[in-house]
C-alpha cells in the first residue's frame, strides 16, 4: 500500500467521523483540531484506521503523530515492519 | 410547592409528538406488537407497544429551534437509540416552553435524566459486534455508555450550564426524576430543570429477564398481542414493554409569568415511601403511603381528587395491591385508567410520560379509555373502560412503583 493510499483512507474516514467535513479541506499538513476534531476522534479515526489496515499494535503509539500526514506515514511504518 | 410545568415533549408506540400523542390519548389507540430474537439457534419471541417511523435527524429539524441549536443537534454523532429520543423529546419541550429567548443565564437551569442501564440495546449490540475483535472497541464506547451520555448531550446542543445527573428508581424513574426536579427549583436554585426521561432500549437479556421472573406477558406466535396486555382485567398476565420517551419542563411558578406563559399545570406535591423489601412485590401500605403524603404535600383533601394515573401494569398481584391502596385512600369521585394499557410499559419512563398523558388529559378537558379491561378485578373503583370521559379535570394523583419497594405518587393540579 502507497502513502497516498492510507492518506485517502484516512480522509475517508474522516468524512464519517467529523460532521459536515469537506474532502478538500483535508490535506497531509491538516491538524485533526482545526478541522472540528477533539481527543475521541482522534482515538477513533485511530482506532478505524487500525482496524482497516489489520494492524496489532498500541493505539498511543500513533498518538504522537504531529499532523494527519505524518499519521499516514506512521500507519505506512508499522505496515511494512517484519 | 412552586413548580409549574411549561413544556412537554413525547415518543410513544401511538404517537411522536405532543400533538399526535394527545390525539392517540383521545381515540384510545394502542399499537402492540411482537419482537423476534435469535441467539445461537434459538428463536426467542416477546410482545412489544413499538415506535415506529422515529427517525432522529427528520424529527429535530421540524422543530423551531435556533439555527445555532439545530446546527449542534446535527452535528451530534453516536447517540443511541435510547439518547437520540430523549434528545427528541427535550428539545421538544424546550420549544413548547418557547425558553429559546427567554433565559439568559444558562447556569440557572439544570437537566435531571430519568433512569438507569437505559441504553442495554445499544451495549448488546456493541458486545455482539465486538466479542471477537475487542481491541477495535470505538473508544466512544467510553462515553456513550454512561446515562449521563444524554445529559451532556443536552448541555452542549442547548448551553446548559447548571448542574446534571441522572436519577433512578427502577419503574418509578420517571416520577422521581420529577420530584428531583421539583427539589431542584424549591431549593431556589435553579428556574428551570429540564426532566427528560430518554427510552428504556431493553435488549435480549432483559427481556429474557423480565419473562423469567414472571413480570413480563408471555407470547409465542400463536399470541394475539392486541388482546395480551389488560392491567386490571381478570385476565392479567404481566406487563408489555413499550418504547416511551418523555420530557417535561419544570419552572418555578414566578418564571414563565415574566414571558405570560401559562404552563399545563403545576405540581402540587408528591409523597414517596419505600417497602424496606428488595424484591418485585409491592406492599398497599407502601403505596397508600406514598399517595398519603403527596396529599398531605400538597394540601389536598383525598375528596379533590379527580383522577388518578395508575401504575397499572398488568402483573397480577401489582394491579391487585394497587386497587386496595386505591380503595384504602377513599376517593369516592376519583377516575381510573392506565395508560400502560395503549402504550405498553416503559419501565424508567413510564412515570414521565404517564405524567405528560395526566397534564395533556386535563388541559384538554377527558381521560382515556382503558384497553382489554372487559372484566375488572374489582367494582369499587370508576374505571374509564370502553369509553373515554369528557370533562374538567381538575387534581390529578399520579403513581409509580419500583422494583426494590419503591412507591412515589405526584399531584398534579391543572393550571
Amino acid at each position: 500500500m502507497k502513502k497516498e493510499e492510507v492518506f485517502d483512507l484516512i480522509v475517508q474516514r474522516l468524512m464519517d467521523i467529523v460532521p459536515n467535513l469537506e474532502k478538500e479541506e483535508v490535506e497531509y499538513d491538516s491538524f485533526l483540531c482545526l478541522l472540528g476534531g477533539g481527543s475521541v476522534e482522534r482515538a477513533e479515526l485511530i482506532e478505524t484506521m487500525m482496524e482497516d489496515l489489520g494492524l496489532v499494535a498500541h493505539r498511543f503509539e500513533f498518538h504522537t503523530a504531529g499532523n494527519l500526514g505524518e499519521l499516514a506515514d506512521m500507519l505506512l511504518e508499522k505496515m511494512t515492519l517484519p | 410547592m412552586n413548580v409549574t410545568v411549561t413544556g412537554l415533549g413525547a415518543i410513544t408506540p401511538i404517537g411522536i409528538g405532543i400533538a399526535k400523542f394527545t390525539e392517540a390519548l383521545k381515540n384510545g389507540d394502542t399499537h402492540f406488537s411482537k419482537i423476534l430474537f435469535e441467539k445461537e439457534g434459538v428463536d426467542y419471541t416477546f410482545p412489544i407497544g413499538n415506535t415506529v417511523g422515529f427517525d432522529f435527524r427528520e424529527a429535530v429539524s421540524r422543530l423551531p429551534l435556533e439555527q445555532e441549536v439545530m446546527d449542534r443537534v446535527l452535528r451530534m454523532r453516536n447517540l443511541s437509540k435510547s439518547a437520540s429520543y430523549g434528545m427528541y423529546c427535550a428539545l421538544e419541550a424546550w420549544c413548547d416552553a418557547q425558553l429559546q429567548d427567554a433565559v439568559s443565564d444558562r447556569s440557572r437551569v439544570a437537566i435531571v435524566s430519568s433512569g438507569s442501564n437505559i441504553q442495554q440495546a445499544d451495549l448488546y449490540e456493541n458486545y455482539e459486534k465486538y466479542a471477537h475483535k475487542l481491541r477495535f472497541l470505538r473508544p466512544n464506547y467510553a462515553l456513550n455508555f454512561f446515562d449521563t451520555d444524554i445529559v451532556g448531550a443536552l448541555s452542549e446542543v442547548l448551553g446548559i450550564r447548571g448542574e446534571g445527573h441522572a436519577i433512578a428508581a427502577a419503574s418509578a424513574s420517571g416520577n422521581m426524576g420529577i420530584i428531583q426536579g421539583c427539589r431542584l427549583i424549591n431549593s431556589g436554585e435553579y428556574d428551570t430543570v429540564i426532566v427528560v426521561a430518554p427510552l428504556m432500549d431493553l435488549s435480549l437479556f432483559e427481556y429474557q429477564g423480565f419473562t423469567a421472573m414472571g413480570a413480563m406477558a408471555g407470547a409465542d406466535e400463536t399470541t394475539d398481542v392486541s388482546k395480551l396486555y389488560r392491567p386490571f382485567d381478570r385476565a392479567h398476565a404481566g406487563f408489555v414493554y413499550g418504547q416511551s420517551a418523555a420530557c417535561l419542563v419544570l419552572e418555578s411558578a414566578s418564571h414563565p409569568v415574566q414571558r405570560k406563559q401559562q404552563g399545563y399545570g403545576s405540581i402540587l406535591g408528591y409523597g414517596i415511601s419505600m417497602d424496606a423489601n428488595r424484591n418485585p412485590n409491592p406492599s398497599m401500605q407502601g403505596e397508600l403511603e406514598a399517595m398519603k403524603k403527596a396529599l398531605d404535600h400538597s394540601q389536598l383533601r383525598a375528596d379533590q381528587v379527580d383522577y388518578i394515573n395508575t401504575h397499572g401494569t398488568g402483573s397480577v398481584i401489582g394491579d391487585k395491591t394497587e386497587v386496595e391502596a386505591i380503595i384504602a385512600m377513599d376517593m369516592p369521585r376519583v377516575k381510573v385508567n392506565s395508560t400502560k394499557s395503549l402504550i405498553g410499559h416503559g419501565l424508567s419512563a413510564a412515570g414521565a410520560i404517564e405524567a405528560v398523558a395526566s397534564l395533556l388529559q386535563m388541559k384538554e378537558g377527558f381521560l382515556h379509555r382503558s384497553n382489554n379491561l372487559d372484566n375488572p378485578i374489582h367494582e369499587q373503583v370508576q374505571w374509564l373502560r370502553e369509553t373515554e370521559y369528557t370533562g374538567d379535570v381538575d387534581h390529578t394523583l399520579s403513581n409509580s412503583f419500583g422494583f426494590g419497594g419503591i412507591n412515589t405518587s405526584l399531584v398534579i393540579k391543572k393550571n
